[in-house]
């Protein structure tokens, strides 16, 4: 386990203690308030789940096999003519986890941004009334 | 440019304008709230730095100064995430403090 791994761990505890935070405090909360935290609520662990997939990404890249996973070769002869046709697959599943982590990090994001919005809104309000 | 590369600048962009939009907030509130705003400011640009640095090492610069560009983004990342639960904390706080002096 090197240090990238060490901290990512940190990285996910961490998120969920914030994401226990969150939901104490949406329960804390009612009205408009409420909504814009329920926005920000299921956020939090989005984040943590993204750094789950992370060290596994990392995990699973470390002790990938140096050899691709599927190998397919097509010779074909038509006529006097000759081609073929050669793919390999490489750990197809290390590819997909990054993209995952990358594409939940983009919703953690969307979702903090409504929930924000929401929340900047409900303080404009307030500040105009007063 | 990569998939991850594209979906991390894209990233980037929102952790900035998440970074704005609280700011925007910090402006419209003062006290106690305003300090645990001041938090979440500081961790959206934390944040929308962590996701440049790993769209920059996704580009293809591995190493800065001889530090690791993964190990970079992760730390980002970490003093995000630190920063985060303390302004949620602080909400937290605040408003069970509220909650407790209405009840």
């Amino acid at each position: 386990m090197v240090s990238v791994d060490i901290v990512a761990i940190i990285i996910t505890i961490i998120g969920l203690a914030a994401a226990l935070t969150a939901r104490k405090t949406w329960l804390l909360v009612e009205g408009d308030l409420a909504e814009s935290w329920r926005w920000i609520l299921p956020s939090v662990p989005i984040y943590a789940t993204s750094f789950i997939v992370l060290i596994l990404h990392n995990f699973l890249q470390r002790y990938a096999v140096s050899r691709p996973v599927v190998s397919l070769v097509v010779n074909l002869n038509l006529a006097d003519k000759q081609t073929g046709f050669k793919m390999q697959i490489w750990e197809p599943i290390i590819l997909v986890l990054k993209n995952i982590q990358v594409l939940s990090e983009l919703l953690f994001l969307i979702l903090v941004l409504i929930g924000l919005t929401r929340q900047y809104r409900l303080f404009k309000e307030l500040s105009s009334k007063q | 440019m990569s998939f991850v590369a594209f979906v991390e600048i894209i990233n980037f962009f929102l952790a900035s304008l998440a970074a704005i939009i609280s700011l925007g907030i910090l402006r419209k509130v003062a006290g106690n709230l305003a300090l645990s705003w001041k938090y979440s400011f500081v961790a959206f640009q934390v944040l929308a730095l962590a996701t440049l640095l790993t769209a920059i090492y996704e580009l293809g610069t591995r190493f800065v100064a001889g530090i690791d560009m993964q190990l970079l983004g992760n730390t980002a990342h970490f003093i995000f995430v630190i920063l985060a639960f303390f302004g949620l904390l602080r909400q937290y706080q605040l408003l069970k403090g509220l909650t407790n002096r209405g009840g």
